[in-house]
């Protein structure tokens, strides 16, 4: 609830059904996020959140079917559904946030181009080991995404809201690379002790 | 990058060198404008800014990324100029507008990052 204008009582309430609402679903750090208060770049930002969490929904969806029936394929399959149900947490709070400050969320594209990271190698669609790099790139650079644009949010509660997100994106990804390091030789969980765009690199797997 | 650079230098040459016959009609009124040497778009926060940018025919454009992530700027229809391809954190990369018109791009990874670029 924002401290730097009287509300009426109106508006209190409406906060307060707000607040119970958004932690009954998403958990307390979200009820901070619904005050009322915000600007177009952070419309911009949140909206460009949301719309990554529905990529990553429609990822891991979209990769889940072309996954193997081996005992990999049903590793990354588990891993993929666990961090997918996080992304549509995610996806809720976000939209819960815009909804706050007077904004639609993004309708979900029907698909999304990963090409960016097909051509640059940071996995594919052609083996189990491969779908599951192209979710490390994608939630590495979520997280990134994240560490940057939340941290210039104006709105500071919904700030430190949002940026309650994004360890759980570096989270996504160490569960990735700690399952592929049972695959594969020499992949550390942990790979740096920063995560950030100059170690990007040292995260993200390539063939 | 390159390409962009080089066409950026070879049209620049070509305007100062052709003859007043062969140049734009005088309906293209900014292709009389001085052509800056480059104007910088900043992808940052997940926005390009300034948008939308106005400058003259011939303008490079240069899309640099501020963010930690990686972007892209590519036209809405996929053809009216040559996308950037993936910019990385911290990269830059060069758009040369040769034709007067309103270009639409995006993010191609960030779907709801939109910018205009209008040459006259």
């Amino acid at each position: 609830m924002s401290t730097d204008s009287p509300l009426s009582r109106r508006k209190v309430l409406l906060v307060g059904t707000a607040t119970t609402v958004a932690t009954v679903l998403t958990g307390p750090s979200l009820a901070l996020a619904a005050t009322g208060k915000g600007s177009a770049g952070d419309v911009a930002i949140l909206s460009a959140a949301y719309d990554l969490e529905s990529q990553g929904i429609w990822a891991y969806g979209a990769a889940g079917g072309k996954l193997s029936d081996t005992p990999v394929g049903k590793m990354v399959l588990a891993l993929a559904k666990r961090n997918q149900s996080d992304h549509e947490q995610h996806r809720i709070a976000l939209g819960r946030a815009l909804t706050s400050l007077g904004a639609n969320p993004p309708a979900p594209q029907k698909e999304y181009d990963l090409s960016t990271y097909l051509a640059a190698g940071e996995g594919g669609l052609g083996s189990d080991g491969d779908i599951a790099r192209l979710a490390l790139a994608l939630e590495i650079d979520a997280a990134l995404a994240y560490q940057g644009a939340f941290a210039q949010l104006k709105n500071v509660k919904i700030r430190t809201a949002a940026l309650s997100i994004m360890p759980d994106e570096v989270g996504h990804a160490v569960a990735i690379r700690a399952a592929l390091g049972g695959l594969m030789k020499g992949v550390e969980a942990v790979p740096s002790p920063f995560l950030a765009a100059d170690t990007r690199k040292d995260w993200v797997l390539k063939p | 990058m390159k390409p962009c650079l080089f066409l950026a230098l070879v049209g620049l040459g070509a305007s100062a060198g052709a003859p007043a016959e062969a140049r734009s009609p005088p309906a293209v009124l900014a292709s009389s404008q001085k052509v800056p040497a480059s104007v910088t778009v900043t992808i940052e926060a997940f926005q390009f800014a300034p948008s939308p940018l106005k400058i003259p025919v011939g303008t490079p454009v240069v899309f640099v990324n501020k963010d930690a992530a990686p972007h892209t700027a590519t036209p809405d229809d996929g053809k009216s100029f040559q996308g950037t391809g993936r910019i990385a954190s911290g990269d830059r990369k060069t758009v040369v507008f040769e034709k007067p018109g309103t270009f639409n791009y995006h993010c191609e990874i960030h779907t709801t990052m939109h910018g205009k670029v209008v040459v006259r």
